[in-house]
């Protein structure tokens, strides 16, 4: 499904006859759990209209004396203020003034706030009440008030500030059932006599007044948080076990979730096989198995990924330990212009740039998020690794060495250095120049080491899977299905009759729509060193940069399309100006892999780019940017290697 | 550092009451017997009328006003009177008396009345407050506090001249508060 | 024992006249593990910046204390008001304090 560039996303919007609640509150204060205890299964998400700004609304229920009463509830961005000071903030400041297009402001606004940091949430709540609306409070953390020491009078504080006040424990779902009845009902909240001031000192008596009668005592620092940061935030010992932790997430994600992929792929390929041997014209048969079986696993196979991906995020984001990452390795992230937060988005783009990008979300500036978006394909990810074994084993000797090093080993380490450094620059550029460079203040607040509650991380896990399906899959598949076309069609089943397997495959690759595509592109690519069949590998290399691999390998007609290295070092180029020399000499090969390292051959990323950013602008930039760069680096690449070699 | 209410920071805030047109000012100042700038909000015609209670001020609005315009005006004169206080404003030992009967009636007893029991005022004199207490209790909800202490800790945060609370009758009912089972804190 | 005070930072020194009035510095030269006085925030600050420092609670008789320094310096972890709000120097400089 995909909705509108412009429009709101139809999917999101509240439940029409149902008062509507937004609820607003600082980043770690406890509301997703709010969220999640009142809406459940029944949240949707999307985007606000034409920004990247997700959109989280869901619909509660009351059971009442008089029946079920639904209410819809929007689940704000977090937000440490209502004065917006970026353009996501100004989403939140325009939805609650009704200045949103498309969208109406919420009738009544639901503060939730961590009773455990009262004190500074006042902010927040005074300007709640200041924009006029029917609002309550809703105090989470009540427990961990009470366990470190605090205390607060729930009762004494409503009466105080002249609203509805209930106290909730967000992972248990205590005190939900107080809350929903009030939100089944907003216009019968009491509301506060006067707004809160406004002048500093006069904000400040009021703070201490309405705390005071409360009898509020603010809790003990927690003490456990302390213990375990005076070793996870060491200088020394903090940075080692951030490597580890980081070391960790990246092999769960690029080694563990491999043999699951292998499931998902040979599940598919079965399921494939199946298909093809019922179907009797081969033609809608290679369709069915390939195109269609075969691009719908081209989707499913990211989600063991994704998953684990997003299992890991949640569990580290929801423990507290995100922030404290964040903090360590912010000062490195800060030279690009990024922050800290980044560092796990790039770090998931060393596996796939899919889950990579999709980590964003962690970062509360879209900007940020848009400009790591970009960047984020330029890491060398786990595709690239056996287009990369294939080329450096045609450009270098296994045997060869530098000192103890083998000079493939060097080589590759050299690729992944190229892509990593790449990607630090272009997030820098993109930060600096494209995305206006004016710096937004940067603070984090580091949350007390929290028990993630099993149901909060469930859901996200779902939520954004199911974003990947909806969105991305869709693309992926389409992609996958216009690619078989042009590599499969026509079929000249007549002529491939009595050839051998090998044989046949490469005559239908050589003279398919693709071949004639790659036939077309050729002169843009002979510079390079590229002949056509490389253009149709590219070509193919857009489902998944390692089909590369297995479309050169038909192309030259090995017997074993996925070990073609041997044909390849033999095959020369078949006409044209360099006609009978070899294709794959030492400059070309150099040029190719500079062109992988650089060029957004892959549509699962494009399509997913298109997803977080919630238009297709972001996509087609980074897809056009990389391509130049890829055409211009392997030019470069290939005319130094040739004036180094002779 | 916590000497109680005898700090330089003032506190203030309102709240409505059962009439609209009146809004109490709570703080945990000691507020003298009279507040010139209550007498200039009536004379301006902001208010209607006012009175000084214990730890709270109450405001009358003027006829054909509304909360919504008088409030910050109330707030920021009561907030700026309130500033210049000192912390101690000299009571007459009646005024003092009536004050901490009004404190109690308004915080302590309710409490009191509803496990069955009551308290009231029997004198105050050079900071020693006796009160009475009558009735029993069982199993009230007030956490780990006893009454005394409840007591003690509204009227000496209101009041720091009060140093000593004692009750009358000798037989004190001391309440099993809190939880069967929690540890009893104190 | 007093009524529980709010969780509002206790002023500066109490008793009148004991001290002679500090210096105000930056937040930033504040040594980790000390305590300070926040006074005001810098006027040359772009007003974004200040209205959300004082959003977060660095507003003029809220007490600091600088927790940690990240390994590289920076950020600089700060507990006010009873939370964790880690702030880069660039950040951290409009802040003036004064020391307790």
């Amino acid at each position: 499904m995909t909705a509108a560039c412009h429009g709101p996303d139809a999917s999101v919007e509240p439940t029409p006859g149902t008062t509507r609640i937004a609820l607003v509150g600082s980043p770690n204060a406890g509301k997703t759990s709010v969220y999640n205890q009142l809406t459940g299964m029944r949240a949707r998400t999307g985007n606000y209209p034409g920004v990247t700004v997700t959109r989280t609304v869901g619909t509660g229920r009351y059971k009442g004396p008089d029946g079920i009463v639904e209410f819809t509830i929007e689940d704000l961005p977090g937000t440490y203020s209502l004065h917006p000071i970026s353009p996501d903030e100004q989403i939140v400041a325009d939805v609650l003034n009704g200045e949103m297009t498309g969208i109406t402001a919420p009738e009544s606004l639901s503060v939730v706030v961590d009773v455990t940091v009262l004190e500074r949430s006042m902010s927040l709540i005074a300007q709640a009440m200041s924009l006029g609306k029917p609002t309550m409070i809703v105090l989470t953390m009540i427990d961990e008030l009470a366990t470190r020491g605090g205390h607060v009078d729930i009762d004494a504080f409503a009466a105080a500030m002249g609203v509805p006040v209930v106290g909730v424990v967000g992972s248990r779902g205590k005190g939900f059932d107080a809350l929903r009845r009030l939100l089944a009902a907003p216009q019968d909240w009491p509301r506060a006599p006067i707004a809160p001031p406004r002048d500093d000192d006069e904000f400040n008596a009021w703070i201490t007044s309405v705390l005071d009668a409360a009898r509020y005592r603010a809790p003990e620092p927690d003490a456990r948080s302390a213990r375990i940061d005076r070793l996870l935030l060491h200088p020394i010992f903090g940075t080692l076990i951030f490597f580890a932790v980081m070391f960790l997430f990246f092999q769960v994600i690029f080694t563990v979730a491999a043999p699951l992929q292998d499931l998902v792929e040979q599940g598919f390929g079965w399921l494939g096989t199946q298909a093809a041997e019922l179907i009797p014209n081969s033609m809608i048969a290679g369709l069915v198995a390939n195109g269609i079986i075969g691009g719908v696993g081209a989707v499913l196979v990211f989600i063991p990924q994704i998953m684990l991906m997003f299992l890991l995020l949640a569990l580290l984001e929801d423990v507290g330990y995100m922030s404290r990452a964040a903090f360590l390795v912010d000062r490195v992230m800060a030279l690009t212009g990024l922050e800290g937060r980044a560092f796990v988005a790039m770090l998931s783009s060393m596996a796939c740039a899919v889950p990579g990008i999709m980590a964003t979300r962690t970062m509360p500036s879209s900007r940020d998020r848009i400009a790591t978006s970009m960047a984020a394909p330029l890491m060398t990810c786990s595709a690239r690794l056996p287009v990369y074994i294939l080329l450096i084993g045609l450009l270098v000797d296994n045997s060869s060495r530098v000192g103890p090093f083998s000079t493939q080993g060097i080589a590759m380490f050299g690729m992944y250095l190229l892509g990593g450094v790449s990607a630090m620059l272009a997030a820098g550029v993109f930060k600096a120049r494209v995305l206006g460079g004016e710096l937004l203040p940067f603070y984090m607040e580091m949350p007390p080491y929290r028990f993630p509650s099993p149901r909060s991380v469930a859901l996200s896990l779902w939520d954004s899977t199911r974003a990947f399906l909806q969105r991305a899959g869709t693309i992926i598949l389409a992609t996958s299905i216009v690619l078989w076309f042009l590599l499969n069609l026509p079929t000249r089943t007549a002529e491939i009759a009595g050839m051998s397997e090998a044989d046949a495959a490469a005559h239908v690759l050589d003279n398919s729509i693709a071949a004639s595509i790659g036939k077309f592109l050729a002169p843009i690519f002979e510079p390079l060193g590229f002949d056509w069949r490389i253009v149709v590998g590219l070509i193919g290399a857009m489902a998944a940069r390692e089909v590369f691999i297995s479309t050169m390998g038909q192309i030259f007609a090995a017997v074993d399309p996925e070990n073609p290295t041997l044909l390849l070092t033999s095959a020369a180029w078949t006409s044209g100006p360099h006609q009978g020399e070899l294709l794959f000499n030492t400059p070309t090969i150099v040029a190719l892999l500079i062109f992988f390292a650089y060029a957004l051959l892959c549509m699962s990323t494009v399509a997913t780019i298109r997803r977080e950013t919630n238009s297709w602008r972001w996509p087609a930039i980074a897809w056009t940017y990389m391509i130049v760069l890829a055409w211009v680096g392997a030019f470069l690449a290939r005319q130094l290697t040739l004036a180094l070699t002779g | 550092m916590s000497s109680g209410p005898a700090t330089t920071t003032v506190s203030l805030h309102p709240q409505a009451s059962t009439d609209p047109q009146m809004l109490r000012w709570v703080t945990t100042a000691t507020l003298p017997a009279e507040l010139p700038v209550l007498d200039r909000l009536v004379a301006d015609g902001v208010l209607a009328r006012s009175e000084i209670g214990a730890g709270e001020i109450r405001t009358w609005l003027a006829d054909g006003s509304s909360w919504d315009t008088a409030g910050p005006v109330v707030r920021t004169a009561l907030f700026a009177a309130l500033r210049q206080l000192p912390h101690t404003p000299a009571l007459s030992g009646e005024l003092l008396a009536e004050r901490i009967a009004e404190l109690i009636a308004r915080e302590v007893a309710p409490v009191a009345a509803s496990h069955g029991g009551g308290i009231t005022v029997e004198s105050v004199r050079e900071g020693v407050l006796t009160v009475a207490m009558t009735g029993a209790c069982h199993g009230c909800s007030l956490g780990h506090k006893t009454l005394d202490d409840l007591v003690r800790e509204t009227v000496t945060a209101h009041f720091p001249q009060i140093h000593t609370v004692r009750a009358a009758n000798p037989r004190r009912s001391r309440f099993t508060l809190g939880i069967p089972g929690l540890k009893k804190s104190k | 024992m007093a009524a529980s005070p709010p969780a509002a930072s206790p002023p500066a020194a109490s008793p009148p006249a004991a001290s002679p009035p500090a210096a105000p510095f930056s937040l930033t030269q504040l040594k980790t593990g000390s305590s300070a006085l926040i006074v005001g925030l810098s006027e040359d600050a772009p007003v974004e910046v200040t209205t959300r420092l004082r959003h977060l609670g660095f507003r003029a008789g809220n007490v600091v204390e600088a927790r940690r320094r990240a390994p590289l310096r920076d950020p600089v972890m700060y507990r006010l008001l009873g939370y964790d709000m880690c702030l880069r120097a660039n950040e951290a400089c409009h802040v003036s304090v004064v020391a307790l």
